[in-house]
């Protein structure tokens, strides 16, 4: 059964063809949550208050990229849960995504032999890093544009912001990222070393 | 960090990502063929961007499908639930209107009875007279009409059975138009000794006239009493006279003034210009009501409307 026949489906109250949704994103949609929220509880918590809200407003769905719909509900159910830390300093997430980063996330299976599959892991850890370093704003369209890959319009749909801030603010997002990751050095692959030199 | 103004900066960054406005990126592509730390930076944002899109995708630590038990088809559910109320809604209502109808019913009975019986009555002859031209005999005018506001029952107008003073053979109804136009009717009754002539007059613009051999053949005893002085009735005559055998040719004319001509056997041939007041006279004095068939008729579309909603109410149900 395709995409638009299950969203059709879920949007009668067909929870099922909603869960056939579910499990065609939720990894997607854990991931991103995950990558602004810096935690696996947190994130975790953030993705189910996301699908519980998306089949509640999916009568709202009025077509477009399902991925960019579903990824601003979970953007904004990360925004709701940051406010609530933000009202209590002691467990702020911005305070506390740097130090406490999730030491062994579950990645989806790849193939490789032991080797690759434990440099890609540091690896991964490492640009986690960097991303966690990121403010919230910064990190939340770092993964949008280029974690879940989403146009400079469908970023600005997500974050309430204009194209030209989403524009703007990226390009900060991305020099911080960029020095992050100079910091690496030998840890990166030679094709994605980044010389301080430029 | 790079030496690049923030501007320039911004601009690889969209340029990179196809945002680039269409002249801005020819510029900047006139640029980056020019500056070498320009190209420099364009090739370190790219890098930064292929390292965060090397992040794989995580993998959900728990499953997110939502319970159907809790969540499963709640608008369904819910209009399923709509529809019921509305259903039961529908049939209440259809059960109301379905009583109000036969309480109707039951309170307008004795005029229609009285009326459908003058109206059934086949040796009835119904003449439409205009009220300006009523030409009657005097001598078959009622005595006394029944005294206006007092009840439904005792306010039935007379019923324009006519009985004839003598039981008539047969009846010969003339109907002459007031214009050119004139239609003879004859009614050729084969009545029984004892049986009436009757005539109904159901239209509310005549005059209903009777006379004193008019009598209430078939009237129920309620309006029997309202003839004390319009001629031989009694309340213990049967409810409905013998059916004559009649045989009748009706001129209904719009300006016609019917003249009724009994039995010729007998001497008194009751002229008669009929009358509405019959129905007049009962409007005046009851109530207003409605035709039940109006409740009864509603009665049924709201039953019907119920079955569709219970119909509805269990579509999509599991």
């Amino acid at each position: 059964m395709d995409e638009q026949t299950l969203i059709r489906r879920a949007q009668t109250g067909d929870v099922h063809a909603f869960n056939e949704l579910v499990l065609a994103y939720q990894d997607r949609v854990y991931s991103a949550a995950y990558r602004i929220m810096g935690e696996q509880a947190a994130a975790a918590d953030a993705a189910q208050e996301a699908f519980i809200a998306a089949f509640r407003k999916l009568g709202t769905f009025r077509g477009g990229s399902f991925k960019s719909w579903l990824l601003r509900i979970v953007t904004n159910a990360c925004y709701d849960e940051l406010r609530r830390r933000k009202r209590r300093p002691a467990t702020s997430l911005e305070s506390l995504a740097p130090e406490s980063p999730d030491p062994s996330p579950q990645l989806v299976s790849h193939e490789e032999n032991p080797e690759d599959h434990a440099q890609r892991l540091e690896l991964s850890r490492a640009i986690e890093d960097c991303i966690r370093a990121l403010s919230l704003e910064h990190r939340t369209l770092v993964v949008l544009r280029d974690v879940e890959e989403l146009d400079y319009r469908a970023i600005a749909q997500v974050t309430g912001l204009k194209p030209g801030t989403v524009k703007s603010r990226l390009s900060r997002a991305r020099a911080r990222l960029r020095d992050c990751l100079r910091g690496l050095g030998e840890l990166l692959p030679a094709e994605y070393r980044l010389r301080s030199d430029g | 960090m790079s030496g690049l103004p923030p501007a320039d900066l911004e601009r690889l960054s969209a340029y990179l990502d196809g945002e680039l406005p269409p002249d801005e990126r020819t510029d900047l592509e006139r640029r980056l063929a020019e500056d070498a730390a320009l190209r420099a930076e364009l090739e370190a944002l790219r890098r930064v961007v292929a390292l965060v899109r090397e992040t794989p995708v995580l993998r959900a630590p728990r499953d997110f499908r939502l319970d159907p038990a809790v969540y499963g088809r709640r608008s369904v559910r819910r209009m399923a639930r709509f529809y019921r109320r509305a259903g039961a809604l529908s049939t209440l209502a259809a059960v109301a209107l379905l009583v109000i109808g036969v309480l109707v019913v039951l309170r307008t009975e004795p005029p229609r009875v009285l009326i459908e019986t003058a109206a059934e009555a086949p040796a009835a002859v119904v003449e439409e007279a205009r009220p300006t031209h009523v030409a009657a005999a005097p001598t078959l005018l009622p005595t006394a009409m029944p005294p206006a506001g007092s009840g439904a029952s005792d306010q039935i107008a007379p019923t324009p059975t006519l009985v004839p003073p003598a039981a008539p053979e047969s009846a010969d109804i003339a109907a002459e138009s007031e214009g050119a136009a004139a239609a003879a009717q004859e009614i050729d009754q084969a009545a029984q000794p004892e049986a009436p002539i009757a005539e109904a007059m159901r239209e509310p613009t005549g005059e209903a006239l009777a006379g004193p051999e008019v009598g209430a053949a078939g009237a129920p005893p309620p309006t029997i009493t309202t003839f004390s002085g319009g001629g031989n009735v009694s309340p213990g005559q049967p409810p409905r006279a013998p059916a004559p055998t009649m045989t009748a040719a009706i001129a209904m004319l719009p300006t016609a003034t019917a003249t009724v001509t009994a039995s010729p056997t007998t001497a008194a041939s009751p002229t008669l210009t009929p009358t509405p007041q019959i129905e007049r006279q009962a409007s005046e004095t009851s109530p207003f009501l409605p035709d039940p068939g109006i409740f009864f008729g509603g009665s049924l579309a709201l039953l019907a409307l119920a079955a569709m909603f219970f119909a509805l109410s269990r579509r999509g149900q599991p």
